[in-house]
């Protein structure tokens, strides 16, 4: 940092923002920093001096808006945005528990739930299977009214029948569950188990990982030998080697399910997994260069918008991409 | 709070999120848009237009890092689809570049020097000197404090355009301010 400075001139200075700062003295951290740099410096005392006048001398007249001005003014915007219970979030599960019934048909007869069905159920006891396919977010209700939201290329599946008694769900993919008081709610996953009171969570299998967060309530969480309970808020996982589980961790819950909500945040990874989120998410193909798939990064896109979602990790990235159909590609800028 | 947890909150519905929002940059907005027209109430049109459509709009809202880019950025497209407007109604032969006027104010004590009227004149015809897009960087880096990623935005301009801009400005106000330059170099030798 300190070294790239020596080969600086005036216009370099001058452009450079904690220089700026300095000069302008907004900023403890680059007063210290430079008036350090200048004595070590003596032989550069020439640039420093004329980078300073320069950013000294962009000096711009302005008044500040009055109190007045800047409360009526909000004063008419106040009156035009009225303040509403936003109803949205259920309205959007609606639609989609709508749209799963027609993807599926066999999905309707469970989601309908009507009694001679559930008559139907309990002597044969066959399994369902909901499964969000690429591209696809669905929210689903279950026997017990326990809400599951199913993020894309997920599946769960559970046996009606035996439902009242053991409330069983296997999951493979990412699922948000908001679980009805009652008897044990157990999610089965390839690599672990949560079990539940009445509560609400979500539970990631993404990447041969199981993450488990909790939103509201209690959460017993079993993997590989090791169990966890979780509160409201906090979070585990398995460990590096996949040998147990973490020691519970605080977590942020409200980005943990932003998937839900619009924007996926997938936390600190190799590029390489938030591709494999993309595609999911989006029902697309991508191609990327090596270079850029090791880099990692905390990464997060908006779920909906797949031009927004390319432009949020590239700009990250400094990438370019091109989407052609169902191809995108990433490539170095 | 961090820019994106207020954004979020503004999506969510949380009325209280855009009134902070409002406050906190309302200053920033007012004054932006002051550079572009003399005229306040255009402005203060273009801010109110600005804060109810990101209300009624919300929900679809994308995600931003920066509040402040995203604000400026929408400001200015409102000012420039405002000022066309205008323009057309009063004649087509108008030219449509964007006005971007700033008052430079002159210190009369540059660094060490006190500047005498005739030097004050001198600063003051360099920033005169700048095209318009070359003094909106420049307040945008040196007033605003943006970066550079942020800046290309705004003025719908890319990474390298933006550098090449504020470089260019500085040459040219070194060029002009050279006297001035040697002479805080010459005393510099007999001070120290």
């Amino acid at each position: 940092m300190e070294k790239k400075y020596t080969n600086y001139d005036e216009i370099d200075f001058a452009e450079e923002p904690s220089f700026i700062r300095w000069v302008q003295g907004k900023d403890q951290k680059a007063i210290a920093f430079w008036t350090k740099w200048v004595g070590n410096n003596p032989q550069k005392k020439a640039a420093i001096k004329t980078a300073k006048v320069l950013v000294n001398a962009i000096k711009i007249k302005e008044d500040e808006p009055s109190e007045a001005r800047i409360k009526s003014l909000w004063d008419k915007i106040d009156a035009a945005t009225p303040a509403e219970k936003p109803q949205l979030k259920q309205a959007k599960q609606a639609t989609a528990v709508v749209r799963s019934i027609g993807r599926r048909r066999w999905i309707s007869y469970a989601a309908a739930a009507c009694i001679g069905l559930v008559a139907f159920f309990t002597l044969y006891s066959p399994t369902t299977t909901v499964d969000a396919g690429n591209g696809e977010r669905l929210a689903y209700t279950l026997p017990d009214n326990s809400k599951v939201n199913l993020n894309a290329t997920s599946t769960i599946s559970f046996k009606v029948g035996d439902f009242d008694g053991d409330r069983i769900v296997n999951l493979e993919g990412e699922a948000f569950f908001e679980v009805e008081k009652g008897e044990a709610f157990k999610v089965i996953t390839p690599y672990g188990m949560v079990e539940v009171l009445g509560t609400s969570f979500n539970v990631n299998t993404r990447n041969g990982q199981l993450k488990v967060d909790c939103k509201t309530g209690k959460v017993k969480v079993t993997a590989k030998k090791s169990t966890q309970i979780l509160t409201k808020g906090l979070g585990t996982k398995l460990n590096a080697d996949k040998s147990a589980l973490e020691a519970t961790y605080e977590t942020n819950i409200e980005q943990q399910i932003g998937w839900m909500n619009g924007v996926s945040f997938l936390g600190k990874i190799p590029f390489s997994q938030a591709i494999t989120e993309l595609e999911r998410q989006f029902d697309i193909q991508i191609d990327c260069v090596n270079a850029i798939q090791s880099r990692i990064g905390d990464y997060s896109f908006k779920n909906n918008d797949l031009k927004l979602a390319l432009d949020e990790v590239t700009y990250q990235l400094n990438a370019a991409y091109k989407i052609d159909g169902k191809k995108v590609t990433i490539t170095a800028k | 709070m961090s820019d994106i947890l207020l954004w979020k909150q503004l999506k969510d519905g949380n009325k209280s999120a855009l009134e902070q929002i409002y406050s906190t940059y309302i200053s920033s907005l007012l004054k932006y848009g002051r550079k572009f027209s003399r005229n306040d109430q255009v402005i203060e049109d273009c801010i109110q237009d600005l804060f109810i459509e990101l209300w009624k709009n919300r929900a679809g809202l994308g995600m931003t890092d920066s509040i402040q880019r995203y604000l400026l950025v929408a400001l200015r497209r409102k000012v420039i689809r405002q000022m066309d407007k205008a323009k057309k109604r009063v004649s087509d032969t108008e030219p449509t570049e964007l006005d971007f006027e700033v008052v430079i104010a002159v210190d009369q004590k540059l660094i060490e020097v006190e500047l005498s009227a005739e030097r004050a004149a001198q600063v003051k015809a360099a920033m005169v000197n700048l095209s318009k897009r070359q003094k909106e960087v420049i307040y945008l880096k040196y007033v605003s404090g943006l970066d550079y990623e942020d800046i290309g935005e705004i003025m719908d301009l890319n990474y390298q355009s933006v550098r090449n801009l504020v470089s260019n400005a500085l040459k040219k106000l070194k060029g002009t301010l050279l006297p001035l330059v040697l002479l805080v170099l010459e005393l510099d030798k007999i001070i120290f």
